[in-house]
């Protein structure tokens, strides 16, 4: 069963999502994340909730993830297809 | 797969022939770095350039569902749209080391975007009949009436869902304390600034974005249940 993200903690990693941050809560930021990779799944809300509120309620299912496993399928064969032009 | 070429948009931004290597961007002295704000953007595409996966996940988590949603309102297709918008961050990923920092990363991004959307056209593409429009895929919207299905066409448990979701995003915004609410409805509806806001409800500026950095997080973990089952 997953726990409940606290409060605090997400407000802290959806500064990421701002337009502008000062450095040391950018870099605390991505500490809190990299504590806690599960607040990945609140950034990814918040950043739902903004873009709801701005008329984009799109649904994506695993949007995010599909595009994380395109690039690196993508980059894979380059990788490959570079090794075997040598 | 599409294939798209000459696409780096045409902003200059991108230059990789004068990428010989980017000065480490948080080198500053400690004092600099507690007093600096910076664009949360750039300093993620730093990270990135300097080895760490995860600030392109933040990027792509950021940025995708607008992208797709530009792409989608030129393409009018959702399937095509969601292939493009692979193809954007594709370029993006292979990009960013030779991004200049002489604009903004949403700058350059729309700028991709458009032009993979374009050369879509260029290419000699057409519409599909039975397309359907990402935003038949959002709540606010409805399937196109007499628009036939199509694999990307929301399934009534969807269109539940993303009903239910946005019920619940405006109920937790109801229950929300006054200024709470009222701050983020004039910044995420309304499209008011943190000045704006500080300046029409009398209160500090820091006190504003606090609200709403708060308000967000509180939206976004009571709707975590339902958005889980959702989207993730």
């Amino acid at each position: 069963m997953k726990s409940e993200p606290k409060l605090e903690h997400v407000v802290a990693v959806a500064a990421l999502l701002e337009e502008n941050i000062d450095v040391a809560s950018f870099n605390a930021a991505l500490q809190e994340l990299e504590m806690n990779p599960a607040l990945m799944a609140s950034l990814m809300s918040v950043q739902f909730v903004k873009d709801a509120l701005h008329g984009n309620p799109c649904l994506d299912k695993q949007y995010t993830a599909r595009i994380l496993r395109y690039v690196a399928a993508a980059e894979k064969q380059r990788i490959d297809d570079e090794k075997s032009d040598e | 797969m599409l294939e798209n070429t000459n696409l780096i948009p045409a902003t200059g931004i991108l230059e990789p022939s004068r990428h010989t290597g980017v000065a480490h961007p948080l080198a500053s002295t400690a004092a600099n770095e507690r007093q600096a704000v910076q664009s949360v953007d750039h300093l993620l595409i730093r990270r990135f350039n300097d080895g760490d996966a995860r600030a392109f996940e933040i990027l792509v988590t950021k940025y995708q569902r607008r992208i797709a949603w530009l792409i989608d309102k030129q393409v009018r297709n959702a399937a095509v749209a969601e292939e493009l918008t692979q193809e954007v961050f594709l370029r993006v990923y292979r990009g960013l080391p030779q991004f200049r920092f002489e604009s903004s990363f949403e700058t350059w991004l729309y700028a991709i975007a458009r032009n993979f959307a374009t050369s879509y056209y260029r290419d000699g593409h057409m519409l599909a009949d039975n397309a359907v429009p990402m935003e038949t895929l959002a709540v606010s919207g409805g399937p196109h009436e007499g628009a036939p299905p199509e694999r990307t066409s929301p399934s009534p448990e969807d269109d539940l869902s993303g009903q239910q979701l946005l019920k619940a995003i405006l109920q937790s915004i109801e229950n929300l304390s006054p200024k709470m609410r009222c701050s983020i409805t004039m910044h995420e509806m309304d499209d008011r600034s943190y000045a704006e806001i500080a300046d029409e409800l009398h209160i500090p500026l820091n006190t504003v974005r606090s609200l709403i950095f708060r308000a967000r997080a509180t939206i976004a973990l009571d709707i975590r249940l339902l958005l889980d089952s959702a989207i993730f």
